[in-house]
């Protein structure tokens, strides 16, 4: 696996970045769970939500020779949804590609900023998370070709 | 991130499957519900065996009257890698169960029985001659045995712990093999199994037995047991394991089969990744008319 490095952020990634999520909002997220207001809120406290995220974990992208900005997470958060199909996705930015690991992305944001979601919300995503544990195995794996 | 029951589970099949002195051999019980996935766990460890270990003697037993569970095997490994080998005398046929039960040839090869005499010198059945039945069987290939009668599978174990070398053997259907409530000759056998039983692990032996439940077997070996696999369908055993039936219950079966591997109190989660699908040749079975004892 390759190096894994801390993001940084400028000024200018978190002002792109949150005009990229205000978009997606409109576009994706049209949860029947949120009222209007809610669903107006809900842009700035994602986009806090991932601030916080890329201020705090150097683990989630892995990267060999490039930094990741704030601005292409919202590949990420469009796979949010359907993390359980593709755990890892890949996400190209400047011309490189970065894996991202949408479990981890979805635990960190659960942990951290759950209180910032609107309720509502809150109780969607708690559920998805038990789900996802569900989904994945805790157990070694095994196979006659590797040598115990 | 990597769960506790993830590294026991790697741990106690480093255990299982490792071959040091220290550890010694194995005698562990695979149990789950029809269709669970006991045969196929089983033969993730017998192409384990056949691969890592070449030189080694593997030995299987299978049922009578159903579908030779061998021939899932194929669907990993070569033809040639199955040997089949069947006791002179002993009147085991190989017959088509889509063509009528007609008889196929599988290429056995028979190794030599000894007349059981009785006093007024007339042949009242036959008995294996182990020791020509283990020269015959060869190293690196899965060496399917057929005496005419499960209960013999009781004696070759007891013969195999003389060989001084590694040697698996791997039992479908335990519950054929040391019958629960037997009487009179046969309790007795099961109860001289049962007393050699912890004897396994010091004679290099690695004895892999699958049942649906563990009480299909006689109580006696319940006890002598170093590794129960719990797969999903499988029944709680309190007794001898940690694993509630409520964590069986949530193992899941798709797209792999889970299971709990449990030993002297602790246990760990495994995931078996290899699927062991019916071939063509699924339907040959092996067929004896009557017991010879």
């Amino acid at each position: 696996m390759s190096k894994s490095r801390q993001i940084r952020m400028t000024h200018e990634d978190t002002i792109l970045s949150q005009r990229e999520l205000s978009a997606l909002m409109k576009r994706k997220i049209q949860s029947p769970v949120l009222n209007d207001k809610q669903r107006e809120q809900l842009p700035t406290i994602l986009a806090k939500a991932l601030l916080s995220f890329g201020s705090e974990s150097d683990e989630i992208f892995f990267t060999d020779d490039g930094v990741l900005n704030l601005g292409s997470l919202h590949t990420a958060i469009l796979r949010l949804t359907d993390w359980a199909i593709a755990p890892e996705i890949v996400v190209k930015q400047r011309g490189i590609e970065f894996k991202v690991n949408i479990s981890k992305l979805w635990l960190h944001l659960y942990n951290r900023c759950l209180d910032w979601f609107p309720k509502a919300l809150g109780e969607s995503l708690r559920y998805s998370k038990e789900v996802m544990k569900r989904e994945e195995s805790t157990g070694h794996n095994f196979s006659f070709e590797d040598k115990i | 991130m990597v769960s506790k029951s993830e590294i026991e589970g790697e741990k106690l099949l480093h255990h299982l499957l490792g071959q040091t002195q220290d550890f010694g051999g194995a005698f562990s019980c695979i149990t789950g519900g029809m269709g669970g996935g006991k045969t196929s766990a089983m033969f993730s460890w017998m192409v384990y065996n056949l691969k890592h270990y070449p030189t080694q003697k593997i030995f299987f037993s299978e049922t009578y009257g159903a579908p030779l569970q061998c021939f899932k095997l194929l669907s990993k490994i070569p033809k040639e890698k199955l040997h089949f080998l069947v006791m002179e005398n002993s009147n085991v046929v190989f017959r088509d169960r889509k063509k009528h039960l007609q008889e196929v040839n599988l290429n056995t090869t028979h190794f030599k029985s000894i007349p059981i005499i009785n006093e007024e010198e007339e042949v009242i059945g036959y008995k294996p001659d182990y020791q020509d039945l283990y020269d015959k069987s060869i190293p690196g290939k899965v060496n399917i045995v057929f005496f005419g009668n499960r209960l013999l599978w009781m004696d070759f174990m007891r013969f195999l712990r003389h060989t001084g070398d590694w040697v698996h053997i791997f039992i479908d259907e335990l519950g054929e093999i040391v019958p629960a409530g037997t009487n009179g000759s046969n309790w007795k056998r099961v109860g001289s199994f049962a007393n050699f039983a912890k004897d396994i692990r010091k004679c290099m032996m690695k004895v892999t037995c699958n049942t649906q439940a563990v009480r299909d077997s006689d109580y006696r070996v319940w006890d002598k047991f170093m590794f129960l696999v719990f797969l999903p369908g499988a029944m709680q055993d309190a007794k001898h394991s940690r694993v509630t039936q409520s964590a069986i219950d949530n193992l899941r079966a798709n797209p792999f089969n889970e299971a709990y591997i449990s030993s002297k109190g602790s246990f760990g989660k495994i995931v078996f990744t290899d699927v062991f699908n019916p071939t063509k040749d699924y339907n040959i079975e092996a067929y004896v008319p009557h017991n010879l004892e």
